[in-house]
C-alpha cells in the first residue's frame, strides 16, 4: 500500500480564438477496490456550464460549453491516491469486453502474431502475462510512428509504437485467446504525460498489466478511465467553431508520499 | 378505381409541385428525384388488417422488451435464447447506451416493419427497421391528392383515413417529452429523406432543426432562438444516425451532431426518438431470433411469420445453406437499403463457390432465406397494368399504447426482373388502403 | 411556432430578397426585350442594364442575352440561378411557411425551366410573375408567424429599393418602398444599424433622382440590416 500525490493538468491555447465550444473531459480518477482517491482541487475553465456525469463505461466525465470567444482552455486535478495494486478487482463481467472493437479486430496480423507466441499454459492470468512478455520483447517503443487512429493491426505491422499501441495489441491478443480485456488510461509515477495500459478479466475480476513496461499494475499507478479501446476513454474531446491553431500542453506529476511506517 | 388511375399524371404533377422528392447522390453530386407514384392502391382487407395489426403490435412490443433487456440485465443472453455473439460482436450494440433507461422505457417509438405477401396470401416479415425508418410522409401526402382526384372512389370503398400519421407521431413524442419543445432534427436538405423531415415537421407542428440550432448547457438540450431566447427541448425526433448524433460519445469526426446530447439523455432530461442503440434489434442476424423473443418476453406464439431463415452460425443451418445456396437469398447482416443482398440463383458456379467459402469463414456475417414467391402487384405502364414485385413498410408507433398506422408505404420495383424495391434503387410507391369493413 | 433560429432568420430574409430579385428584374426584362426590338444595337440596351446592376456583361448578342441571362443555370446572374437560390432558402423553411407556400417557389422555378427554348419565352415567363404574386399572397394567408412575414418582407423591400435605385425608378417610388421597408424592419428583432438607416433616410429625403451617385445610397442600404 502506498500513498501517491498526483497532479494532472492540460492547457490549450487557440490562436485565433474560438467560440461555441463543447467539451467532454475524463480526468478525475475514481475510488475503487484498488485505489482510494481524495481530490484536493480541480477545475475546468472557462466554462459557461459544467456538469459531472458518468458515461456508459462507468467513467467520470466533465461536460460543458463555452459560447463566447476564448483563447485559453485549461483543466487540472490534484489529489492523493491510496493504492493497493496487484490484486483482482472483483466485479461481474460486461460481455462486450470479450469481443473485438474498432481498434482491436482479429486481423491476419493479430492471428499470426498470436500463433508465434506458441501454446499458452497455466491460468488465464499466466497466459496474459506470457502474452505481455512476448509482446514487450517483439515490439519497440517509438513515438511519432503511430497516431491516435492507429489500430492494433496497423501498429503490429510496423512493430513500433507507443503505450496506446501496446495496449491495443495486447487487448486484441488476450481476447483472441479467450481472455476478456479492456483499455485503461491513467497516470504513472514520475513526471510526463498520461499513460495507457490493459486490464484482463481473470478470477471474476479485473487485473492490470502494463505491456509498455512489462509490469503488473502495482502501487505506482492511478487509473482514470477504462473502455473497450482508446476511443471509449479519450481524456479530452472538444468541438468548437473557428479556424484556429491549437497548442496543447499536458503536465502530469505523480510522487510517492507514503509515510515511512505506512510502508 | 379507374377514376383514380386516369388521374395518375395529375397526381404525380401535384406531388412534384409539393416537392415530394428524395435526394440521391450520383457521381458525388446531389440530385433531387421525384418518387414515382402508381395510382393502383394496395388494398388490405379488414380481416387481413386485424391480423396484421395484432402481429405487428406483438412484434414491436417484443422488440422493445428486448432492447430494454439488452441495455440492462441481458436476461435473454443469460438464458441462452440469443447467443451473446449476436449481441456483442454486432456493430448495432452501443455500450455507450449501457444503463440508460429512456423516458417511459420506450426504445423504438417509430418502427418500420417491412413485409411481403406471398402468392398464398400469407404475410412474411422481411426486416425490422427500428432506427430511423422513413417513408410515412409519402402515402400521407399522396392520399390527400388521391382523394381530390377521385372522391367517388373513396366514397364507394370503405378506406380508413390514413391522414393522421402526424397526429400519431406528435402523440408519441408528447408521451415521452421531458418538458420542453418538440424538435425534428434533420441532417439537412441534402439528406435523402429531407422532404419527409420537413413535411412531418410542418404537419406535426414540431420545430425542424439542424445541428447548429441545438446545443447542450447545464446538461439540458436547447434550441437557439435568433432573439437569444433559447428554448429547452423536451423531445427530439432525430433523423440522423447514432454514429453522428453526438461527437462526444460516438464518432468524434461528426460535425452534424449535438455535442454531449447523450449525457442529457442519460440524465433523463430529453427523450430521443428513436433511442440510440436500437441497431442491435434490427440487425439482420437478430431478425432470426425475433419469434423466439416473442415467446420469451410475451409468452405468446408469434402471429406473423418470419421468412424461413437460416443462420450459418449454427452448424445444422450452415450445412443446409451450403447444400442449397443456389435457391436461397443471402444477406449481409451489416448492410442496409437493399444492398448486400445476393440471390444464389444469380451466381455463376465460380461465384457460388466463393460465396460458400465466405459463409464458412465468416458465418456470423450472413443470413440465408428461402426465396418467397411474391404476390405481385399491378402497376400501370404505358396504359397497361403489369405485375411487379412490391413490399409493404408498416409503421408502428409506441407511446402510451402501441398503435399501427392504418396504411403504410408500398414500394414497388419498376424493373420486372428485380426483387429489390428500395427507393434509393429507383422504385416507385403506391397508396396502401386498409378497408374499414 | 414563435421560435426562429438564426439560420431560419437568414433563410427568411434571403428568400424575400431572391424572390423579389426575380420578380422585379423579370418585369424590367419585359421592357428590355421590347427595346431590343427597335434598337439596331441590342448590345447598347443590355450593356447599360448590366452596368446599372453591376453584373459582368458576358453577353454576345441580344438573343444570347435572352438565353443566358434568363435561363442559364451556370450564370450566377441569371434569373434561373436566382430563382434556385430562392428555392434553396424556401426548401429549408417548409415547417415555417407550409407546403402550400413553398409550392409556389417550386412552380416558379419549374416555369422558368419550361420556358427555355420556347418560341415566345415571354408568354411562358408570365407564369413566373403569376406564381410569385401567388407566393406573396399565400405568405400573407398561410404563414402564421408574423415575425416570419416581417423578416421576409424586410428582405423583399431591401431588394426592391436596391433594384429601384439601380434601375432609376422614380424617387417617389423609392420613398414609398423605403417606408414599407422601415416599417417591416422595426417589427423584427434583426440587428439594425441606426446610423446607416439615418444616413439613407437623409439621402432619400433630399435626393430628387438617382441617375448618378447612387452607389452611396446602395452602400447605406447594405449596411442597415445585419445578416450572415
Amino acid at each position: 500500500m502506498r500513498t501517491l500525490r498526483f497532479l494532472y493538468r492540460t492547457s490549450f491555447r487557440f490562436q485565433p480564438p474560438i467560440f461555441n465550444h463543447s467539451f467532454a473531459i475524463r480526468c478525475i480518477p475514481v475510488t475503487n477496490q484498488v485505489q482510494k482517491i481524495c481530490i484536493e482541487g480541480r477545475y475546468v475553465r472557462p466554462a459557461d456550464s459544467l456538469n459531472e456525469v458518468v458515461d456508459g463505461f462507468g467513467n467520470h466525465v466533465f461536460i460543458g460549453h463555452i459560447q463566447d470567444y476564448h483563447q485559453y482552455f485549461e483543466y487540472e486535478v490534484v489529489g492523493t491516491a491510496q493504492v493497493d495494486g496487484m490484486q483482482v478487482q472483483k466485479e461481474p463481467l460486461q460481455l462486450m469486453y470479450k469481443y473485438p472493437s474498432k481498434y482491436t479486430g482479429y486481423t491476419k496480423e493479430i492471428r499470426e502474431f498470436y500463433k508465434a507466441i506458441g501454446r499458452l499454459k497455466g491460468t488465464d492470468l499466466e497466459k496474459a502475462v506470457t502474452i505481455m512478455q512476448y509482446l514487450h520483447e517483439h515490439f519497440t517503443y517509438v513515438s511519432g510512428v503511430t497516431d491516435i487512429y492507429t489500430t492494433a493491426a496497423e501498429a503490429l505491422k510496423q512493430r513500433e509504437g507507443v503505450c496506446q499501441d501496446y495496449a491495443h495489441i495486447m487487448i486484441a491478443l488476450c481476447k483472441y485467446a479467450g481472455i476478456p480485456a479492456r483499455y485503461v488510461v491513467g497516470l504513472m509515477i514520475g513526471e510526463g504525460s498520461t499513460h495507457a495500459w490493459v486490464e484482463v478479466y481473470v478470477d471474476g475480476g479485473w487485473y492490470g498489466l502494463d505491456p509498455t513496461n512489462n509490469l503488473h499494475i502495482d502501487d505506482y499507478y492511478v487509473k482514470i478511465a477504462h473502455g473497450r479501446d482508446y476511443d471509449d476513454c479519450i481524456v479530452d474531446k472538444g468541438q468548437f467553431n473557428g479556424i484556429t491553431n491549437q497548442q496543447q500542453q499536458v503536465y502530469v506529476r505523480v510522487e510517492d508520499i507514503t509515510e515511512k511506517d505506512e510502508k | 378505381m379507374q377514376n383514380l388511375v386516369d388521374h395518375t399524371v395529375e397526381i404525380n404533377k401535384l406531388l412534384a409541385r409539393y416537392g415530394v422528392k428524395f435526394g440521391i447522390y450520383k457521381n458525388q453530386e446531389f440530385h433531387e428525384q421525384l418518387f414515382p407514384f402508381d395510382a393502383i392502391p394496395r388494398v388490405i382487407t379488414h380481416e387481413e388488417y386485424s391480423e396484421l395489426e395484432k402481429g405487428l403490435i406483438q412484434r414491436v412490443d417484443a422488440l422493445n422488451a428486448f432492447l430494454k433487456d439488452i441495455y440492462s440485465e441481458k436476461k435473454i443472453v443469460k438464458d441462452n435464447v440469443v447467443p451473446e455473439d449476436f449481441i456483442f460482436a454486432s456493430s448495432g450494440y452501443l455500450p455507450q447506451c449501457e444503463g440508460i433507461i429512456p423516458p417511459k422505457g420506450i426504445y423504438s417509438h417509430i418502427s418500420g416493419i417491412d413485409l411481403v405477401q406471398a402468392k398464398d396470401k400469407s404475410w412474411y416479415i422481411l426486416e425490422d427497421n427500428l432506427r430511423i425508418p422513413s417513408g410515412a410522409s409519402y402515402p400521407l401526402i399522396a392520399r390527400e391528392l388521391c382523394r381530390r382526384a377521385a372522391p367517388g372512389t373513396f366514397k364507394e370503398n370503405n378506406v380508413v383515413d390514413n391522414r393522421n400519421y402526424h397526429k400519431l407521431l406528435k402523440e408519441t413524442m408528447d408521451y415521452v417529452n421531458c418538458g420542453g419543445i418538440s424538435v425534428i432534427m434533420t441532417p439537412g436538405r441534402y439528406n435523402a429523406a429531407y422532404f419527409e423531415h420537413s413535411y412531418l415537421a410542418e404537419r406535426s407542428g414540431c420545430v425542424l432543426a439542424m445541428y447548429n440550432d441545438l446545443f447542450v448547457e447545464k446538461n439540458q438540450l436547447f434550441y437557439r432562438d435568433y432573439k437569444g431566447e433559447n428554448k429547452k427541448v423536451g423531445v427530439i425526433y432525430r433523423r440522423i444516425s447514432d454514429e453522428f448524433l453526438d461527437p462526444m460519445s460516438f464518432n468524434s469526426e461528426s460535425v452534424i451532431g449535438v455535442p454531449n446530447l447523450m449525457d442529457v439523455y442519460r440524465a433523463g432530461n430529453v427523450a430521443i426518438v428513436n433511442a440510440p442503440g436500437n441497431g442491435i434489434a434490427d440487425d439482420k442476424g437478430i431478425y432470426y431470433f425475433v419469434p423466439k423473443m416473442i415467446k420469451y418476453y410475451l409468452n405468446e406464439e408469434p402471429i406473423l411469420k418470419n421468412a424461413p431463415t437460416y443462420l450459418p452460425f449454427y452448424e445444422e443451418d450452415r450445412k443446409y445453406v451450403l447444400d442449397n445456396l443456389e435457391k436461397l437469398v443471402i444477406k449481409d447482416v451489416a448492410e442496409a437499403g437493399g444492398y448486400g443482398v445476393v440471390f444464389g440463383s444469380d451466381l455463376s458456379k465460380e461465384k457460388l463457390e466463393d460465396m460458400k467459402q465466405l459463409i464458412i469463414n465468416e458465418s456470423r456475417r450472413f443470413i440465408a432465406q428461402e426465396v418467397i414467391d411474391f404476390l405481385d402487384l399491378d402497376i400501370m405502364e404505358n396504359g397497361e397494368p403489369v405485375p411487379r414485385k412490391a413490399d409493404l413498410r408498416a409503421f408502428v408507433l409506441s407511446g402510451k399504447e402501441t398503435k399501427v398506422w392504418a396504411s403504410g408505404l408500398t414500394r414497388f420495383s419498376r424493373n420486372p426482373d428485380s426483387f429489390v424495391v428500395n427507393s434509393s434503387q429507383g422504385g416507385g410507391f403506391k397508396d396502401t388502403w386498409v378497408l374499414s369493413r | 411556432m414563435g421560435i426562429i433560429s438564426i439560420e431560419k432568420a437568414n433563410n427568411l430574409y434571403w428568400l424575400g430578397r431572391y424572390t423579389e430579385r426575380v420578380f422585379t428584374t423579370l418585369r424590367k426584362f419585359y421592357r428590355i426585350f421590347d427595346s431590343m426590338i427597335d434598337f439596331d444595337d441590342a448590345e447598347m440596351v443590355y450593356s447599360e442594364y448590366c452596368q446599372r446592376l453591376s453584373i459582368p456583361n458576358i453577353y454576345t448578342s441580344g438573343q444570347q442575352f435572352v438565353d443566358c441571362y434568363i435561363f442559364d443555370p451556370k450564370n450566377p446572374d441569371s434569373l434561373y440561378h436566382n430563382m434556385e437560390r430562392a428555392y434553396d432558402n424556401a426548401i429549408v423553411l417548409r415547417d415555417e411557411l407550409s407546403s402550400n407556400v413553398v409550392s409556389y417557389i417550386q412552380l416558379a422555378l419549374d416555369a422558368i425551366a419550361s420556358a427555355k427554348g420556347t418560341a415566345a419565352p415571354l408568354f411562358q415567363l408570365q407564369q413566373v410573375v403569376d406564381y410569385l404574386f401567388a407566393f406573396w399572397g399565400c405568405v400573407d394567408d398561410y404563414v402564421e408567424n408574423e415575425e416570419c412575414r416581417n423578416i421576409m418582407k424586410t428582405g423583399k423591400y431591401a431588394e426592391r429599393i436596391d433594384l429601384y435605385i439601380r434601375l432609376q425608378y422614380h424617387t417617389k417610388d423609392i420613398e414609398k418602398e423605403f417606408t414599407k421597408f422601415v416599417n417591416r424592419m422595426k417589427k423584427t428583432n434583426m440587428h439594425c444599424n441606426l446610423d446607416k438607416l439615418a444616413e439613407l433616410t437623409e439621402i432619400i429625403n433630399t435626393k430628387k433622382e438617382f441617375n448618378t451617385e447612387y452607389q452611396e445610397a446602395l452602400n447605406c442600404l447594405q449596411g442597415i440590416v445585419e445578416v450572415v
